[in-house]
């Protein structure tokens, strides 16, 4: 009993240690702040923006729209009859009447209006119209990164002014709005349909954001045990440790610790998402399920697959720590682990449009491949809840096996300074395991 | 070998290593190798480069595992109350280069037991004790070579241990951090602690050790008190004073004479015991003034078991 206290009294004093040590660390605090200081940014510049332009207008669907003045020089009316009249407000854009194309232009110079689109005198014949813009002054407008189509406004400016007076008034808005589309989806039975709705794309958008925090926090601190573990080797600090407390404690106590800076790091990362969600819920319209606490029993699989695949990657990163000579050569080795976890990337063309296929499954019980295939899979709706049990049980089996493995060769290979055991000494070493 | 093969479990027993083997790398780095250490020794592991030393010490310490044979350590197996009362300087040095001394020293305090509340006071009565007090603030990576060891040697000894194991303690070490870490060497010896004191630099086990165990090609070769080894291995050389010269030629009982200042060293031949070459000495009435017999340096001892250096296998 007391041989166990002391042996816990021992992970907890390294489990402390690598605690602080990781959580003082300057990447540490740079990556685990980013998220927030980016969403600062981010919300600062939108508000900015906001309060700039509050003259937007808004359109029939609630969208807002920058407003655009578009001139016009109507040289139909040579010919005796104005076609361009009426229904200037298209949308957002203006068409505002200018005399001539020099008037326009100097008009455009002024900054008065944004584009000019002359009318040929032909134009019922011919349907011609000239746009004329002033020459790019700058690498972006050059670029077309300010271009702006006004075809759309131009139809409708056209369409209005042409025809609005020979149809019934009833009719006239469907001619330049002909029909405003909404779909909806129903079970076989006629009732509606329970997916893609507000709360699933909240789903989604919780895994992917979940997903990617959980796979950067998995791989960092993996990769700060694989750093501790080399840099200990290396600096001979392992065998002062080792006389201290037991390798197994040792290994507990850093995974431990490093472990609770990751949950630190990714509770950083969900709070400040979290409120830059509900920041900007406040500022614009968001979907509902995209602002909502999700349900708990997407936060258990993700957090399952958080502890589980950190054990996992852990304990790998952690042999690899052990059997490898020197940080650079054990960091080179860790990508035979880190690549294989984003394969599931590597067939997003075949698992987006059919999550539930033989591939799709394969991965999620795959331990290297589980995490990224499971967050992809739940984000998209699909793999059930006794699938995802599975699979973390799977996970969790090798894991546990992977976690006594590392020990054994954090046992048998970390003394050895300099002399990189070969392939067949580790195989036999993980035999008598 | 005086002690060699008594490996009884006596009260003061603090480690006792039975029979131990280690195979490393295909080849058999420690063989067979028995030993024990008693409360308040003061033993001298020596041996050449590669003779196993670091090896064995790693079994007693838990951090290696024998192939065969068995460390008993406080009259038990190794186990976290003993591995609290030992300290240990390894021979590779290390230390979390950008930690800071205290924080540094308390996690090592802590390691070996020390309650978080005392591990401060602690920390900083050994910092007083290796005379780098005003270096407390400091990192590691800060300190000079010779500071940064003696900071590690105050953490093999803070949490006062039963049992201390220096490897190659003064490497490195200038003349005065080396005073400063013999000083606290001698007062271990005072306060009971078993010191076991790995080197090949033999001046260091003269000056401090009472018992010496030598291994060579991963063998135990000698073990026995200083004293005693130093008077088996005497005989072949002794000093006269005399008022005459000695014989060249004493019945084959000499092999050699050399005038060493007012004295003469004379070389004994293998057959003659001392007494033999004193009693023909005084037949031939040369007025003998003083007689000694010239004992031999741990080097001597050593260079005699284990021939010349440079044989290094670990």
């Amino acid at each position: 009993m007391n041989e166990l206290k002391q042996q816990l009294q021992g992970c907890g004093i390294v489990l402390k240690h690598e605690f602080n040590t990781t959580v003082r660390r300057v990447s540490f605090v740079i990556i685990s702040l980013t998220p927030i200081v980016l969403a600062t940014i981010a919300l600062a510049i939108f508000g900015v923006y906001r309060l700039a332009t509050d003259d937007y207008d808004a359109d029939a669907t609630g969208v807002d729209i920058e407003p655009r003045m578009a001139g016009y020089v109507d040289r139909t009316a040579e010919s005796g009859e104005t076609l361009f009249a009426d229904f200037h407000e298209q949308f957002g854009v203006t068409f505002v009447p200018v005399e001539d194309a020099v008037s326009g232009v100097v008009a455009m110079a002024n900054g008065d209006i944004d584009t000019l689109f002359v009318f040929s005198p032909a134009f019922l014949e011919t349907g011609a119209v000239a746009q004329i813009d002033l020459a790019a002054s700058n690498l972006a407008e050059s670029l077309g990164f300010d271009d702006y189509s006004y075809a759309s406004e131009l139809r409708r400016f056209v369409v209005a002014n042409l025809f609005a007076d020979d149809v019934p008034k009833d009719r006239a808005p469907r001619l330049t709005v002909p029909f405003v589309l909404s779909t909806h989806e129903v079970e076989p039975d006629g009732t509606p349909s329970s997916g893609a709705d507000a709360s699933d794309f909240g789903r989604a958008f919780f895994y992917i954001a979940g997903g990617i925090a959980l796979l950067m926090t998995i791989f960092m601190s993996s990769g700060y045990l694989l750093n501790a573990l080399s840099e200990e080797k290396e600096n001979r600090v392992m065998e002062v440790l080792l006389s201290s407390v037991k390798p197994e404690a040792l290994l507990v106590g850093k995974f431990a610790g490093l472990g609770a800076a990751a949950v630190l790091q990714m509770t950083i990362w969900f709070i400040s998402i979290g409120l830059a969600m509900f920041v900007l819920s406040v500022i614009v319209d968001l979907p509902d399920g995209l602002v909502a606490v999700p349900p708990i029993i997407d936060i258990v699989v993700v957090a399952a697959y958080f502890v589980l695949g950190y054990v996992f990657f852990g304990s790998v990163t952690a042999s690899i720590g052990a059997a490898t000579t020197t940080l650079r050569e054990a960091n080179q080795a860790s990508a035979l682990i880190t690549v294989p976890a984003f394969a599931p990337l590597w067939f997003l063309g075949v698992i987006l449009p059919n999550p539930e296929g033989t591939l799709a499954r394969v991965l999620s019980y795959i331990p290297v491949t589980a995490p990224v295939a499971a967050m992809l899979r739940r984000a998209l709706g699909a793999m059930n809840i006794w699938e995802v049990v599975l699979a973390l049980a799977i996970l969790a089996i090798i894991s546990i096996l992977g976690m006594m493995l590392s020990v054994r060769l954090f046992r048998a290979y970390l003394l050895m300074y300099g002399q990189r055991p070969s392939i067949a000494q580790i195989a036999r070493t993980v035999l008598r395991a | 070998m005086s002690r060699l093969g008594s490996t009884h479990n006596s009260n003061s027993s603090v480690v006792c290593a039975e029979r131990l083997w280690k195979n490393l790398g295909g080849r058999d780095v420690v063989r067979d190798v028995s030993f024990e250490i008693a409360r308040g020794d003061m033993v001298g592991f020596v041996g050449p480069n590669g003779s196993g030393k670091t090896t064995t010490i790693r079994m007693l310490l838990d951090i290696l595992t024998p192939d065969r044979g068995d460390v008993t350590i406080f009259g038990s197996k190794m186990d976290n109350s003993a591995r609290r009362r030992i300290g240990y300087l390894p021979e590779e040095r290390g230390l979390y280069m950008g930690e800071r001394v205290i924080p540094m020293l308390r996690y090592l305090a802590e390691l070996k037991g020390v309650p978080p509340n005392e591990a401060v006071d602690i920390v900083e009565w050994m910092l007083e004790r290796v005379e780098l007090a005003e270096h407390r603030e400091k990192k590691i990576g800060e300190l000079s070579r010779g500071m940064s060891q003696l900071i590690q040697f105050g953490s093999a000894i803070q949490h006062s241990p039963d049992f201390v194991v220096l490897d190659e303690p003064f490497s490195g070490l200038d003349p005065v951090n080396r005073r400063i870490m013999s000083r606290i060497v001698a007062e271990l010896r005072e306060t009971g602690t078993a010191v076991m004191f790995s080197t090949h630099q033999m001046t260091n086990v003269e000056e401090l050790c009472d018992r010496v165990i030598m291994i060579n090609r991963g063998e135990l070769v000698l073990d026995g008190e200083l004293r005693d080894l130093k008077h088996q291995f005497a005989g072949g050389t002794l000093i006269l004073e005399s008022e005459r010269p000695p014989p060249a030629d004493l019945m084959n009982a000499i092999s050699g004479v050399e005038q060493v200042g007012e004295a003469w060293r004379i070389t004994a031949s293998e057959s003659a015991t001392p007494e033999q070459v004193l009693a023909l000495l005084v037949t031939e009435d040369i007025g003998i003034t003083r007689f000694e017999v010239e004992e031999p340096s741990l080097e001597d001892i050593f260079v005699q078991i284990v021939g010349e250096p440079g044989e290094t296998d670990e």
